[in-house]
């Protein structure tokens, strides 16, 4: 392991990942991240794949379209043959009068935005999405430039491509603390030896709280336990995901590799904890919510479950930048979704550790910093759960 | 034989040469090697080719089978569909 770097980047996520990639992209030559299982072992190998742009807000807005364009060209920009995309899109179904009017003005902001975004009746939606039960929904919100892609190849890719720029990657080595002198960081400590450095990016995902305790330094970031299931592979049918925002809090998505993904968002997870254990009653609450939704999928083998966390910031966004507490300490934090915003994420948090203009409006990015919560100027999503 | 004829993981059809042109690429983590094929990741979740897998990536890294990061398995250890279990709760 190196024992000096230009910059250490903590957490082998696509966070962490892309980050080390947009670095050695703008140039800096000894990049140097240090994950402490390998690469993606947090939330990264664990959600549920896919990337969106059907947001309500400028700010997601903008990191969907930053995103999701890296996204398109990624397998050509790393060399990764197949990241598995598929343009399928989601499906946020209305129930009521209520939802569609909500959906239906999702869907003009993101119009005028420049996505391609769409109101559908019961009918539009059953072409999009042949398996759906239509009977109790009134409509839904569909777009067709968001949809899956595979997670682990993405942050694989984002590796590979680094390294190949000169970045060194170290796995089984979590970090344990921090150099800081007179505020400002000189290093990061290890059980595999120290490393001299002046700029330490924070991308520990749903860890992100715990490093920044490390340097003495507060983040708002609570981790939240999400559980998802895989049935066996069978052939795939292009279909949006089907997430219901409104009433079973589902998302039902079949990925190209042939397995359909399902999780439900509990209201009443215990937060704050990172625990990876799947528990049995999510089983019983997913299959009471999804057979209604998409009967056939009451015939297909569950074949694997298993249990992640978001990062829950207060307002679900973003946070790159420096903090006031220590000089030389940024951030690359997201991960409530930071596997559609990986890509704007490591651009971002990259270019305000090298302190060069960010690659969205200026009024965008004062809104993914940290000061945003001590002057309580939050901006909350309504496209999201 | 053709390494790309024996096949180490039926499930995901992964064949001893996909393995080797990983651990050629660089990859020194069974973990990695998983994620970036879906070795042990079907529906047999690893029972058949786990070892087959670990003992391939041991060999290429020098290492005995017990220095590799070997991935665990999960539950359900039996497959089940959400049919059953809706079935088991006295149904929908
Ligand atoms: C079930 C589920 C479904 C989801 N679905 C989606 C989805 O469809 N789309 C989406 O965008 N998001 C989804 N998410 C959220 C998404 O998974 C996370 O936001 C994202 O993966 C976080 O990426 P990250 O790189 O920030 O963090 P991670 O992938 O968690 O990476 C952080 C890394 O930091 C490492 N680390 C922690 N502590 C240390 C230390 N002390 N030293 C060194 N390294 C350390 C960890 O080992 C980890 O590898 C889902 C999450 C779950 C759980
Ligand atoms: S043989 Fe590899 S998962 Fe079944």
């Amino acid at each position: 392991m190196r024992k000096t770097a230009d910059v250490v980047v903590v957490g082998g996520g696509i966070a962490g990942t892309s980050t080390a990639y947009h670095l050695t992209k703008l140039g800096v030559k000894n990049v140097v991240l240090v994950e402490q299982q390998y690469t993606p072992f947090g939330g990264s190998g664990r959600c549920a794949a896919m990337y969106r742009q059907q947001f309500a807000t400028e700010s997601n807005l903008w990191l969907a379209k930053l995103s999701s364009e890296e996204y398109y060209r990624l397998e050509e920009e790393t060399g990764c043959e197949d990241i598995e995309l598929s343009k399928c899109g989601y499906l946020l179904p209305a129930y009521n009068k209520e939802n569609e009017e909500q959906l239906k003005s999702n869907v003009a902001i993101q119009k005028e935005f420049g996505f391609d975004s769409y109101y559908l009746d019961p009918k539009g939606c059953k072409e999009v999405s042949p398996y759906l039960n239509t009977d109790e929904i009134i409509g839904g919100s569909y777009n067709t430039g968001e949809g899956c892609l595979n997670p682990m190849k993405v942050a694989l890719a984002y590796k590979a491509a680094a390294m190949r720029n000169g970045a060194e990657f170290n796995n089984y080595t979590p970090v344990t603390g921090f150099d800081v002198q007179g505020g400002k960081i000189k290093g990061v400590k290890t059980p595999n030896g120290d490393i001299a450095t002046d700029c330490v990016i924070n991308a520990a995902g749903e860890w992100g709280k715990f490093i920044g305790r490390m340097a003495g330094v507060s983040i708002p970031l609570e981790p939240e336990k999400h559980q998802i299931v895989v049935t066996e592979p069978v052939e795939y049918i292009k279909a949006p995901m089907i997430y219901s925002l409104y009433k079973y809090f589902t998302y039902i998505i079949q990925v190209k590799h042939g397995g359909f993904l399902m999780g439900w968002s509990d209201a009443d997870v215990k937060a704050g904890i990172i625990d990876f254990e799947p528990e049995w009653k999510f089983l019983e609450n997913l299959a009471k919510r999804i057979v209604p939704q998409v009967p056939a999928l009451g015939n297909l083998n569950v074949i694997r479950h298993w249990a992640g966390q978001y990062g829950n910031l207060p307002d679900h966004g973003i946070l790159v930048g420096g903090v006031p507490e220590v000089e030389g300490f940024y951030m690359a934090l997201g991960a409530t979704k930071a596997t559609m915003f990986g890509p704007a994420l490591g651009t971002l948090a990259a270019e305000a550790a090298l302190g060069e203009k960010p690659s969205v409006p200026e009024d965008i990015f004062q809104t993914y910093l940290i000061d945003r919560f001590a002057k309580g100027e939050l901006i909350f999503d309504k496209a999201l759960l | 034989m053709d390494d790309s004829k024996i096949i180490l993981c039926r499930c995901e059809n992964v064949t001893l040469a996909d393995i080797r042109k990983l651990l050629e690429s660089g990859m020194d983590s069974m973990q990695e090697i998983k994620k970036a094929c879906r070795c042990t990741m079907g529906p047999c979740q690893g029972r058949t080719c786990k070892e087959l897998v670990a003992r391939e990536v041991a060999r290429y890294l020098h290492k005995s089978v017990e220095e590799v990061d070997i991935p665990v398995s999960r539950i359900p250890i039996k497959p089940i569909t959400l049919g059953q279990i809706n079935e088991f709760n006295g149904g929908v």
